[in-house]
């Protein structure tokens, strides 16, 4: 199947991004360098092409509603402006997809994870029976850029026009509507794990005058490895990798995103009882690796012979040192806890932390 | 015993004990007499299907409708498919549970009897 393009390929082809092929896309690899990239969303502002990830329009007075009966947090009263991720799980209490739900007053958007949006549509459809909601695709039609770090909020408010005041009131995971390059732009607050973030959700058409609005503003272009690193250096998990239905939220440190006192949704039964009797197996951490280490994707971590573990993800950052994410088993899963890797890995694995994101009970 | 109308097999059945609950809930609050109950299905609980029972004397077109005990029991035709056969009972006391869906669609029940999967 053809790879699907953003309406920004154009605009990133001709500031010489280098491609490559993920998630069904042609995306953007690396602008300038992985590591200036990086160090640009981690010191100063960088913006990347999120495109690819899924964009949903639900309508109808039972929308809020139904996704509250389907996921795991507390979503049904979301005020216009308001927004939460929220967890899609089914019966068995793994999960669907991690889904940031924002009430946009007349229509609910849905930011799903890449190649998600077909399933989630799927799920939400198979439960609509008397419910007043029509779901909508709107990947294609629509562009989404996140912009990333401690400069974000400034740079935001040069191109918007926006005080610093206004865009420090739009709520974690809420939203804001501006004006950028003479488009209107839905600014959905989006802290990519510890870092400050805004997902800008435009038209198809505007998205190439966002983003050279941004640029002129001083914001770093940045390609997707550079992305993927931060997303590991601050245990953002990723859908294929560290979510799936192999994995319930509890394993995958997203506590923060459970309302253990709404009451039911589907698989709410397996995760409270996984809760209150201590049941979770396995933690996805962080983990950082010596320099010797070689590792593959998927690398087995062992003790004494036994496999307690798997690395998900790996990433290199800007010193050089290659750090990852992986689920290890309850036992092993403490801070400094060393594993050896199974060959054809060589070397060993530090448990550096845990991914505990989304949400305020993180 | 199957309760029909029309020759169809009727899609919930009440008891007479459930009868008697619903009469009380329907005009405990001032209601006229001649409401009914309304038994639908939703998406949710912890199995993926919820029942769901309203109090109303709101009738729609394409409602299964049809008199037991003196209630009048309304099932929408998307819901009457996850609950052709399902019979409502009532279990008081104080270990009762309130109100009973006996589903026989129902391939899986969750803890608290309110939510199940086909």
């Amino acid at each position: 199947m053809a790879l699907l393009r953003s309406p920004l390929y154009e605009v990133h082809a001709q500031a010489g991004a280098t491609f490559q092929p993920q998630d069904g896309w042609e995306l953007p690899q690396v602008f300038s360098s992985s590591p200036e990239e990086f160090r640009a969303a981690e010191d100063s502002a960088a913006v990347h092409d999120l495109s690819h990830t899924g964009r949903l329009k639900a309508v109808g007075a039972d929308c809020l509603d139904l996704i509250n009966r389907l996921s795991t947090n507390k979503v049904d009263e979301l005020g216009p402006g308001q927004g939460a991720p929220t967890i899609m799980t089914n019966d068995r209490g793994r999960i669907v997809d991690l889904v940031h739900v924002v009430n946009l007053g007349d229509h609910v958007l849905l930011l799903t994870s890449p190649e998600t949006q077909e399933a989630v549509i799927a799920w939400l459809d198979k439960y609509t029976i008397m419910d007043d909601v029509e779901v909508e695709d709107h990947t294609q039609a629509s562009a989404m850029l996140s912009l990333l770090g401690p400069n974000a909020l400034a740079a935001l408010a040069d191109v918007t026009g926006l005080t610093s005041e206004d865009l420090s009131d739009v709520p974690d995971y809420g939203s804001t509507t501006a004006v950028i390059a003479g488009s209107k732009t839905q600014i959905v607050h989006q802290p990519v794990g510890g870092l400050p973030g805004y997902a800008l959700v435009t038209t198809a058409e505007s998205a190439s005058g966002v983003w050279e609005a941004l640029l002129a503003a001083g914001v770093a272009p940045m390609g997707a490895e550079s992305y993927d690193a931060l997303r590991v250096a601050h245990a953002v998990p990723t859908y294929g990798r560290e979510m799936g239905e192999q994995y319930n939220p509890l394993e995958a440190g997203l506590i923060g995103s459970i309302d253990f006192t709404k009451g039911c949704y589907i698989g709410q039964e397996v995760i409270a009882r996984l809760d209150s009797y201590q049941k979770v197996q396995k933690h996805l951490v962080t983990l950082k690796f010596g320099p010797a280490a070689q590792v593959c994707q998927g690398a087995e971590m062992v003790q004494e012979g036994r496999v307690v573990g798997v690395v998900t993800s790996l990433s290199t950052l800007p010193d050089g040192d290659l750090v990852g994410m992986g689920y290890v088993r309850k036992a092993f899963a403490s801070t400094g806890s060393r594993l050896d890797l199974q060959a054809p890995s060589e070397g060993s694995a530090e448990v550096s932390g845990f991914s505990q994101i989304f949400g305020p009970g993180a | 015993m199957a309760i029909t109308q029309d020759g169809v097999e009727l899609g919930v059945m009440i008891s007479e004990k459930a009868a008697e609950k619903i009469k009380y809930f329907a005009t405990k609050d001032g209601n006229d007499s001649d409401v009914g109950i309304r038994v639908a299905v939703k998406g949710g609980g912890c199995s993926g299907l919820t029942y769901d029972l309203t109090i109303t004397g709101d009738e729609l077109p394409s409602d299964k409708v049809v008199e037991q005990h003196g209630i009048k029991v309304m099932v929408d035709k998307k819901s009457f498919i996850y609950l052709v056969g399902t019979e409502l009972e009532f279990s008081d006391g104080l270990n009762g549970k309130g109100f009973v869906f006996v589903n026989p669609n129902a391939k899986k029940t969750c803890g608290c009897g309110t939510s199940f999967s086909v």
